[in-house]
């Protein structure tokens, strides 16, 4: 009995450290990868990226792709999505994707062009390898019994790192066709032969653009806010106040500055920010004042452990010691 | 480049100070500050630190300084400091266990208001062949501390040449070569005059830290082509740190700096995770492994001194960024980079375009 509450307890900690782990590395990883599509088309190419996340307006609303490219004098769009990471739960992917693909089919207008219209344009979703066999064999699946509908063509690409073990190694992000088309023959061209991103070029634009449009895990933008931003407004003691309004100034002054050629920036959103501290608050790195609103005490003890990611993992999921000790504690109980 | 030959009576004075010991330390420093002024005003644990008048020779200061015990009034020894502009040079004749560990104990407790000097293996073997090339004399080595830190084998070797008898010396060349061959580096290097080939005696050590050993030859000689060498190097190296940070630039974009090791340390997935635990051994630090092995490492460091936040990123496989964030102090990357030399793997620095 003590060995299974112990190992379940244990199980359940690992469990919660790499669902993190894994989000925290995706989340990373898309943004880098989301960097590089800017530079996917050089200037002479019949196919350029035109801007991220730009507000394009469909019949009763209006959507934000990550990123549109248009090719062939424009007179072909595509509307690309970088899906993150996808949910275990099938029907809230399908729920999600439905949602996603009938409002992107529906965009009226919002294109890079004098009209802001275009003749025609596909969906491009782009997913980590891993994922995109996933999706597109859920994907078909819905289109052909009608729980997706869509007149717009789809292209599915997935990309990874180029492979750890090749030699010589290199930084680099490799594009490439999962299935469909994205309607134009120039890019379908080039994701057959497999884009390459050279990883160098992008290292300073990740300085500026550390988050994307999706949201950010709470330990990832948790370990930007406590590095980056946290160590600008300490002062000597041991604590300090920050408010939301203050993060949120610096969050737009250094990490919002991908902008696209009409000058749209990416979001960075008050909530997540909101939920970050909380969740500093929860865990006993910080303390949400009692009066006054959106705003927290730091605790900037140097007691603070070395590794500051593995500390917030092992408060946020529990430790394997601390499960022993609280296993112990639950077979004097029983 | 500040200059400053010793003025003729300050030369003669420590010509024969010198001449007065046996074996002398010389600690090569920086500090922006009257070093007379600022030693008594910090505490320094357990001793007590007073100085004489301080004696000056045109823009040099020449000043005495006592040690005692705090508890036990006893005189633990006397140091003495030579202070031009920034240019701070610590020195003493007493034993090497007084200048070990009470005097460079008390310089370090003023940091980061005095910082020691560093300068690279590279920097220390250009300094020994400018010294032949000046003075017109061979240098040969008897004592060279050579170390690998990063690796399946970090070690320290010391070679004693003069332990070897009947075995001629060898050019000091020859122990930079030979470190290069197995991939070493000189952390110390002691040399001396040939006397055969030679007419002036010399005998003097250097270290990485700074740290000059002397036991022959004339001092304004070693002061002039040695220790002013050492802080020129340092106070360039320090002007490339400064004004990193992102909110200094006009465009807030942030301006990195390469490391460059000339070697492809990173091509191996496991050099490239070893790698991301070095910050482990870290003092006075935070860190984040935001992303580790494939294909690059990329580190969040937080300088716990003077809450100065910069990220690590190995670029390709023979070259690291130092990538300043908002706040980003020269002296957070000025040690970092320190440490990088002393406990990973020697590059030369340069600014990232």
């Amino acid at each position: 009995m003590k060995i299974l509450s112990k190992e379940k307890h244990s199980a359940q900690i690992q469990e919660c450290r790499e669902k993190n782990i894994v989000r925290f590395d995706a989340y990373y990883n898309t943004v880098i990868m989301s960097v590089g599509l800017k530079h996917i088309f050089t200037d002479d190419e019949p196919c350029t990226f035109k801007t991220s996340e730009p507000s394009m307006q469909t019949s009763n609303n209006h959507v934000t792709p990550d990123v549109i490219f248009q090719c062939d004098n424009d007179s072909r769009g595509i509307v690309c999505e970088i899906k993150t990471s996808l949910p275990d739960n099938e029907q809230y992917l399908l729920q999600d994707m439905k949602d996603q693909i009938e409002k992107y089919s529906d965009i009226q207008s919002g294109w890079k062009t004098e009209s802001k219209t275009i003749n025609q344009y596909a969906i491009l979703l782009l997913l980590y390898r891993n994922d995109s066999k996933t999706m597109d064999k859920h994907l078909q699946e819905w289109r052909r019994s009608g729980a997706i509908v869509t007149n717009k063509k789809i292209c599915i690409a997935e990309w990874q790192h180029n492979h750890p073990y090749k030699v010589p190694r290199r930084d680099e992000i490799l594009i490439s066709h999962r299935s469909g088309t994205t309607d134009c023959e120039y890019f379908d061209q080039k994701l057959h032969n497999d884009i390459k991103l050279d990883e160098l070029q992008l290292t300073t634009d990740y300085e500026t653009q550390k988050f994307v449009k999706s949201d950010p895990p709470d330990l990832y933008i948790m370990t930007i806010l406590y590095h980056d931003l946290f160590s600008t407004l300490a002062t000597d003691r041991d604590e300090f106040t920050v408010t939301i309004d203050e993060l949120m100034k610096k969050l737009a002054e250094y990490y919002a500055s991908w902008s696209g050629l009409e000058g749209e920036q990416t979001q960075i959103r008050r909530r997540w920010v909101t939920r970050a501290m909380n969740k500093f608050s929860e865990i006993g790195m910080a303390q949400k004042h009692a009066e006054q609103q959106d705003t927290y005490k730091i605790q900037w003890s140097k007691r603070i452990p070395k590794n500051i990611k593995e500390y917030l993992l092992d408060k946020m999921c529990g430790k394997e010691r601390r499960a022993i000790k609280d296993d112990k504690q639950a077979t004097l109980d029983g | 480049m500040i200059s400053m030959a010793l003025t003729p009576d300050l030369g003669i004075t420590l010509n024969q100070y010198f001449k007065m010991h046996r074996k002398i330390k010389i600690q090569c420093l920086l500090t922006n500050e009257k070093f007379h002024e600022i030693i008594e005003t910090y505490d320094h644990d357990d001793y007590t630190v007073t100085h004489d008048e301080p004696i000056l020779f045109n823009t040099q200061t020449l000043t005495s300084y006592t040690v005692t015990h705090r508890k036990e009034t006893e005189v633990l020894g006397r140091f003495q400091s030579l202070q031009s502009n920034d240019a701070l040079y610590v020195f003493s004749g007493e034993s090497a266990d007084f200048f070990n560990s009470i005097v460079l104990r008390v310089l370090r407790n003023l940091y980061p208001t005095v910082l020691f000097a560093f300068i690279h293996s590279d920097g220390i073997y250009n300094i020994l062949k400018q010294f032949e090339k000046k003075q017109n004399v061979t240098l040969n080595y008897d004592r060279v501390v050579r170390k690998v830190i990063f690796g399946k084998q970090p070690r320290t070797q010391v070679d004693w040449e003069r332990t070897k008898e009947g075995r001629e010396y060898f050019s000091f060349h020859q122990a930079f070569r030979k470190s290069e061959d197995e991939n070493m580096w000189v952390d110390s290097i002691r040399v001396f005059s040939d006397t055969i080939q030679s007419k002036e005696k010399f005998h003097f050590g250097i270290s990485r830290g700074g740290l000059i050993s002397f036991s022959e030859g004339r001092f304004d000689v070693i002061f002039s082509d040695v220790l002013e060498d050492i802080v020129t190097h340092s106070r360039n190296r320090r002007k490339q740190f400064k004004h990193r940070s992102r909110s200094e630039q006009p465009d807030k974009r942030p301006k990195p700096l390469i490391v460059k090791f000339g070697k492809n340390i990173f091509e191996k997935t496991e050099t490239r995770q070893e790698f991301s635990k070095i910050l482990d051994k870290y003092p006075r630090c935070s860190y984040s492994i935001v992303h580790s092995g494939n294909p690059h490492v990329y580190l969040s460091v937080l300088d716990r001194n003077d809450n100065s936040s910069f990220a690590v990123r190995t670029y390709g496989n023979n070259s690291l960024l130092l990538i300043p964030q908002i706040k980003t102090t020269s002296l957070s990357l000025m040690r970092f980079s320190e440490f990088l030399v002393t406990s990973f793997y020697e590059g030369v620095i340069e600014d990232f375009e």
